[in-house]
């Protein structure tokens, strides 16, 4: 089995996130699983989901530059050519009965966000909306496939800038999420402490807990 | 009221005891190893302003079963909690009816990730009255007793309210409140109450220490944060892992060291911190001056998921016990069981563990149903590689389980493979699946895998290890010796007893 996958491009979002793009190979996923990825040099490798579409012919990874930190720094200077070691695709956190009438809440912090673009790009009549807290505006994702009107980020160290946009956490400004339908399936991705946070405020608000899906990120 | 948790000690027909081993599976051993129940340590800490709390652990409290069902009955709980794992599960049922028969208004509670996935076995097998189907015990036992105080009437649990159990009702009718939370907070839970679980009960018999008294740390991570791997019980829909806050562990270890005078402490996290995490924990133990109290620590972790960074600080915060799954040395193994690397970079890790004079311990695994005779000598080669070299200080070699209902063990199932229906089968102690190979081909390779230890270029390299001049490895030199011919003539005894068995049948 060859893991070494080449690197197509590094595509900077914003000033601290990345996408790091590689050949794809004969790789098949669901939309929200995760692989491990790792460069031989360093002998270390960390998780991220996949932000691409199932069937694009690459795969892609939204990576947040860590200050301090070892892999997400070095992916980032990597060269077109060069290569990365990919294990995987692991998980459960995708749609198993995904139905285009079904109203989709993703709910997450930071590159929490990787495995709803996924979502997005391959389920492309997907009826859904994203709360997406963030510390500044660098951080929002532009992406053609997300539809703006349906993209609520939440910005904690910074004032905001549109009218999509939410000073403070998705946990301080819960009023908004509380108003979706009951029928909604909410997938939860991110940080431990707003997911733990979220899920019991969904639960205390009356949304039943087969319909709401977590992944932590750390 | 008065809420027990209870460990009875199980002993087999060798006299020998079953002792929860890492990843909290069980084996028998006649040498004792006595691990502190972490999860249910806290449970016991998080309830105890609440109820009166007992903590029996007959195992570690070196009780007779029948010493310690009389005690029981003594001292009459309200609430008896319980946890079992898929080789003790007969054992289990038929003392849940025992407690059932003698205390008849006690109510029992089950834990572990055996009922957890399988509830209606449990309640079908045995009078038991609640099972747990969450991992996350302390939080959901916290709130089954509130809701109990509350009620006050242990004899009608008609309509519980609280999430993350399975109950029978009065009619025997078995009701689930599936809803339940996958992450907590665990910086909310208590740091477990050290006299309350009568630490000392564990501070000695364990074979990883280096140095007593040990103990071993509130977990930092519950679970496991890659999860996926297919064998481990750490794995499935119903879980995720939750973290601890750096700076609430810190302040236990030093609590450990300065209050209880402890020598080593080891994190049985499914997988310690990593990254940022590690380091930040590692500089707050070096701020305090705690590495400079002569007590050594450590941890479980993944292969690539340590840098150089992380572990140059480590060693420098005094960390030494790294325990590492290895579980098999071929690529086709380890990508079958979804363990999210590769052999390549194994000697790597290790080799810079060495470097800053750590000592990783290897866990291996054989006996995979589709583990052929090429990937078994890839395993052995390796491990003997690694362990002449000095890369790995030691290592632990187990036959591969299925248990609890993992996707392993799932997939055993599926394909038919399982030669027993029998749970008391699935103690570690023989093969009980089809395998490629004739089942004796993985018995010789736990020996031969062992018998490393015995083996000139193993014992020189520990020699040389001496010259560094370091505490650490003249204690390991002396104790070790003697520890590994005994835990060599302990796992040969065993499987000369399953290879015999294989032989007459």
């Amino acid at each position: 089995m060859n893991y070494y996958h080449k690197v197509l491009d590094i595509i900077n979002i914003g000033k601290a996130n990345y996408i790091l793009r590689i050949e794809k190979k004969n790789i098949k996923f669901s939309a929200g699983q995760f692989f491990s990825i790792g460069i031989s040099e360093t002998f270390i490798n960390r998780e991220y989901s996949a932000c691409s579409a199932e069937d694009d012919f690459f795969l892609d990874f939204l990576i947040r530059e860590v200050e301090g930190g070892i892999l997400s720094v070095k992916l980032k200077r990597l060269r077109i050519g060069e290569f990365v070691k990919v294990l995987g695709p692991y998980g459960n956190f995708y749609l198993k009965n995904f139905d285009k009438k079904e109203n989709y809440i993703f709910i997450a912090t930071g590159s929490g966000i990787s495995p709803f673009m996924s979502l997005i790009k391959t389920h492309k009549n997907l009826k859904y909306k994203i709360y997406h807290g963030i510390r500044k505006n660098t951080d929002i994702i532009e992406d053609k496939d997300i539809d703006q009107d349906n993209y609520f980020k939440f910005i904690t160290r910074e004032d905001v800038k549109d009218s999509n946009s939410i000073k403070g956490r998705i946990t301080d400004n819960f009023d908004i999420i509380k108003s979706e339908s009951q029928n909604s399936y909410f997938f939860l991705c991110g940080n431990s402490m707003m997911v733990s946070e979220v899920y019991d405020k969904l639960i205390n608000t009356g949304f039943r807990s087969n319909r709401i899906f977590t992944e932590v990120f750390f | 009221m008065k809420v027990a948790i209870s460990y009875p000690p199980i002993i087999n027909k060798l006299g020998q005891k079953a002792m929860v081993s890492q990843n909290r599976n069980v084996q028998f051993f006649s040498i004792p190893t006595y691990l502190l129940p972490i999860i249910h340590a806290q449970a016991a800490s998080m309830i105890k302003n609440k109820v009166e709390v007992i903590w029996d652990d007959g195992n570690a409290q070196l009780k007779t079963y029948e010493k310690w069902l009389d005690d029981l009955i003594i001292i009459k709980p309200n609430i008896i909690v319980l946890e079992g794992t898929t080789p003790v599960m007969n054992f289990m049922w038929n003392t849940i009816n025992q407690i059932k028969n003698k205390l008849p208004n006690c109510l029992t509670v089950l834990t572990g990730y055996h009922s957890m996935r399988r509830p209606e076995e449990s309640f079908e097998k045995s009078n038991i009255d609640i099972i747990i189907l969450s991992n996350h015990v302390d939080f959901v036992l916290n709130n089954l007793i509130d809701e109990l105080l509350i009620n006050n009437d242990l004899k009608n649990l008609d309509n519980l309210k609280t999430n993350g159990i399975s109950y029978r009702k009065s009619d025997n009718s078995i009701s689930k409140n599936t809803s339940f939370k996958k992450i907590e907070k665990i910086s909310n839970s208590e740091i477990i109450e050290r006299d309350l679980v009568q630490w000392k009960n564990y501070a000695y018999e364990n074979g990883n220490f280096l140095q007593t008294p040990g103990t071993y740390a509130t977990s930092v991570i519950r679970d496991c944060t890659f999860g996926k791997c297919t064998f481990c019980r750490y794995n499935g829909p119903e879980l995720s892992f939750s973290i601890m806050d750096v700076q609430k562990s810190v302040n236990e270890y030093e609590i450990l060291i300065k209050k209880y005078g402890v020598k080593e402490i080891f994190d049985d996290s499914g997988v310690w911190y990593r990254g940022q995490d590690a380091r930040n924990f590692a500089k707050e133990i070096i701020k305090r001056n705690l590495h400079k109290a002569g007590c050594y620590f450590g941890f479980n972790t993944r292969f690539e998921y340590l840098d150089e960074e992380t572990i140059k600080i480590l060693a420098k915060a005094n960390f030494r016990f790294i325990l590492i799954g290895l579980e098999s040395g071929s690529n086709e193994t380890l990508h079958n069981l979804k363990k999210g690397y590769t052999v390549e970079t194994v000697k790597n890790t290790l080799k810079l563990l060495t470097k800053y004079g750590l000592h990783p311990h290897l866990t291996i695994m054989v006996g995979y149903y589709w583990e052929t005779q090429k990937m078994l000598d890839d395993t052995i080669n390796l491990v003997k590689d690694i362990m002449f070299k000095g890369y790995a200080r030691t290592l632990q070699v187990t036959l591969c389980t299925p248990l609890d209902y993992t996707p392993y063990h799932q997939e055993c199932i599926e394909k038919n493979l399982l030669l027993t229906k029998n749970y008391d089968d699935h103690d570690m102690s023989k093969i009980i699946v089809n395998t490629s190979l004739p089942h004796e081909k993985y018995y010789e390779a736990v020996k031969e895998i062992y018998f490393i230890a015995l083996h000139p270029r193993f014992i020189i390299r520990q020699f040389l290890f001496l010259f560094k001049f370091k505490k650490r490895d003249w204690q390991f030199f002396f104790t070790y010796s003697i520890r590994a011919l005994r835990r060599v003539k302990q796992h040969v005894f065993n499987l000369t007893k399953a290879k015999n068995k294989y032989n007459n049948e």
